[in-house]
């Protein structure tokens, strides 16, 4: 008889289904506060910190507002192809090329503030959406693993960055970065707040991505070649147009994402200007796969986290790379909780 | 100008070492079927571990020890996720390298400017003196750090152990059809933590080389994506030890440009050519658009891979990607 015995489950029981996110998020933090109990810190003092203290002030909230902005886009970007059984880990080379574009666009033409807005959206969108059709095409053609060449894509955008801020983007200052962008190219705040454009933009691509999946025929049809990708085929869908297809939108949303967080947050090109959203959005994405709007949720999740973070590394001696390894455990617990609800485990207390 | 040469090799030989390593252990792992995107965290975990060990002791070769034993521990997660508990093998390396990234961070603040007892570039034991002696090719090739000679001495060792040994064919049996290989009494969960936890070993000794040889000294996220250039290599040298020795050289090649050319303003050594191709060669030769290659090249070889994979094997592991469970 084995210690531990694992036999496949026919079906998840209803309540390991729908609990699996949350236990999955409680099972991180419960390990994160290990990590943190052996470096000698008390996790509770620092958990209260990063998700209890941003909600006690307005601009804590502001912060998780803004934090989830970009990490919600790029979210969408990767779990649209994911419905159709696509793995787009190279948000971040989609965001840097949006970015790039829209700064290009940003410091170079001389039009009133609105159609500049516009130009630098449209250029940040259509430049991610040729990051995303490469991978998308090839994926389709030749049947080239698109993990892979996101993957690559990403480290090339990255790349490419360096390339612009120390060559034909580089601003007057020697430094490696951009020029500032002129209050015109940069994204209208609400009133007194610091909430800006991004956040009414993403909660309209959230609306949209809902529409697209619950009630749209290409959402279900996105959803049937995810499915099952043979009987898609089978039943007349051109599952290449929409590997294609899923695949250039989910670069469009990644570059508008790039765009929006350097129109309204850094106001010019600079290296790090995504600390890895592409690949937080693949957690996020992961969290979410029954609809939109778990990945919102996830989303939220992960803004308070760095919200959070940031307000714990300024108050207490933990590093603001604690953000790495919870987002870490979180994707290692989403694993495991995979694997219970996929088989049943039974503990044999008389072996042990 | 031999000067320029003699160092640009030297750098070469010593970029080389870490992709060499980390790709060696990939293709292990890889033949296994088994790909492990989180190596850029191992190589993190090695690289860090190996400088603190080797500055509590005063030892590099502690640190060397450490780096590949925290290495082989750390892909451990690795392997029990995705062999154990069939986890998808893209999000578990992506997971993998996420954690390495986060706790080198936090862990390695206080070691940040640091300096440490680090390995030395010497002539290597017995024939060395003679060799080292020889101009210019003697201080390119063989004035280097033990971990330097040890990455070449692993290509052939690598392959030895793969074709030669019966854990080898095992590895790569459960790699190509681990039904069959079940089916032949292999234990494939067995080999391919094998091939998983020498991987890790491997990518660990390339962050120590990284930490205690190349820069001999640790800084936040020092493997800087030669973690994914290792994986790009595998793919790119098709998945053979032999050939990964020629594609790291090219990569490795690539990095010493940057690395030179920042020191040295390469296209004024071509004064007197035409301003034309000057301006060309200035910036294919860029240092912020050279890294770039080894990634393009690995999508077109990846492409032509795909495109001929139906007429003609080209090495590609058949069950790489894929998880193993035994149908009852």
């Amino acid at each position: 008889m084995n210690p531990i015995e694992i036999t496949p489950r026919t079906e998840t029981p209803d309540w390991l289904a729908w609990s699996s996110p949350i236990l999955t998020i409680v099972a991180a933090l419960v390990a994160g506060a290990a990590f943190l109990l052996l470096l000698g810190h008390n996790p509770l003092w620092v958990y209260q910190i990063m998700f209890v203290q941003p909600f006690t002030s307005v601009s804590g909230i502001t912060n998780i507002i803004l934090e989830t902005v970009p990490l919600l886009i790029i979210s969408l970007a990767v779990y649209f192809p994911l419905k159709a059984g696509l793995w787009n880990i190279g948000g971040d080379g989609q965001f840097y090329l949006g970015a790039i574009a829209a700064t290009w666009i940003g410091l170079s033409w001389d039009v009133p503030g609105p159609v500049l807005i516009l130009s630098m959206m449209s250029a940040g969108m259509f430049a991610g959406a040729m990051w995303g059709l490469i991978p998308g095409y090839l994926r389709a053609k030749w049947g080239v693993n698109e993990i892979i060449v996101t993957l690559l894509m990403t480290l090339i955008g990255i790349q490419l960055n360096q390339y612009m801020i120390q060559g034909p983007l580089q601003g007057t200052g020697g430094y490696p970065a951009s020029d500032t962008l002129s209050a015109e190219a940069t994204l209208q705040t609400f009133g007194a707040t610091r909430l800006h454009l991004g956040v009414v933009i993403a909660l309209l691509l959230l609306a949209g991505m809902y529409v697209l999946i619950k009630r749209m025929t290409f959402g279900f049809q996105v959803s049937f070649v995810g499915a099952n990708p043979d009987a898609a085929q089978q039943s007349g869908i051109d599952t290449k147009k929409v590997i294609v297809y899923t695949m250039v939108l989910g670069g469009v949303l990644a570059g508008l994402a790039g765009m929006i967080q350097l129109a309204a947050d850094a106001g010019r090109l600079q290296a790090g200007l995504s600390p890895d959203y592409g690949f937080t959005a693949v957690a996020i994405a992961l969290l979410g796969m029954k609809g939109p709007l778990r990945v919102f949720l996830a989303s939220l999740f992960f803004g308070l986290l760095t919200a959070g973070a940031v307000s714990v590394a300024s108050t207490t001696p933990v590093d603001v790379s604690i953000i790495n390894i919870i987002q870490a455990l979180v994707i290692l617990f989403i694993l495991t909780t995979s694997f219970v609800k996929a088989n049943k485990v039974v503990i044999n207390k008389e072996v042990l | 100008m031999s000067s320029f040469v003699v160092g640009l090799l030297s750098v070469t030989i010593a970029s080389t070492a870490p992709l060499l390593l980390a790709a060696l252990g990939e293709v292990i792992s890889q033949r296994g079927g088994v790909i492990n995107l989180g190596i850029e965290g191992v190589m993190l975990i090695g690289a860090l571990s190996g400088f603190a060990v080797a500055g509590i002791t005063g030892s590099p070769w502690l640190g060397l020890l450490t780096a590949v034993i925290c290495g082989t521990l750390f892909s451990a997660i690795h392997a029990f996720l995705c062999v154990s508990l069939n986890a998808d093998q893209v999000i578990s390396g992506v997971m993998l390298s996420i954690l390495g990234v986060g706790m080198t961070t936090y862990l390695g603040t206080s070691w940040v400017g640091k300096s440490v007892t680090t390995f030395e570039a010497s002539a290597p034991p017995l024939v060395g003196g003679l060799l080292s002696s020889i101009p210019i090719i003697g201080p390119a090739f063989f004035v280097h750090t033990p971990t330097a000679y040890l990455a070449f001495l692993l290509a052939p060792v690598v392959w030895l152990f793969l074709y030669r040994t019966n854990l080898g064919l095992e590895i790569m049996a459960v790699g190509e059809d681990p039904e069959t290989a079940d089916t032949a009494g292999i234990n494939v969960t067995k080999r391919r933590y094998a091939a998983v936890l020498i991987g890790g070993a491997f990518a660990g000794a390339a962050g120590a080389h990284l930490s205690l040889s190349l820069a001999q000294l640790w800084a936040t996220e020092m493997v800087g994506g030669r973690g994914y250039i290792a994986i790009a290599l595998v793919i790119f040298v098709q998945w053979s030890p032999i050939r990964a020795v020629f594609g790291s050289v090219l990569f490795g090649i690539i990095s010493a440009f940057v690395i030179r050319s920042q020191s040295v303003d390469f296209p004024g050594l071509l004064f007197g050519w035409n301003e034309g191709v000057q301006n060309a060669l200035g910036g294919i030769f860029n240092p912020t658009v050279m890294p770039m290659y080894p990634y393009i090249v690995t999508i077109v070889v990846l492409t032509v891979i795909s495109i001929y994979a139906d007429r003609d094997d080209l090495g590609a592991p058949a069950a790489l990607l894929e998880s193993y469970t035994r149908s009852e």
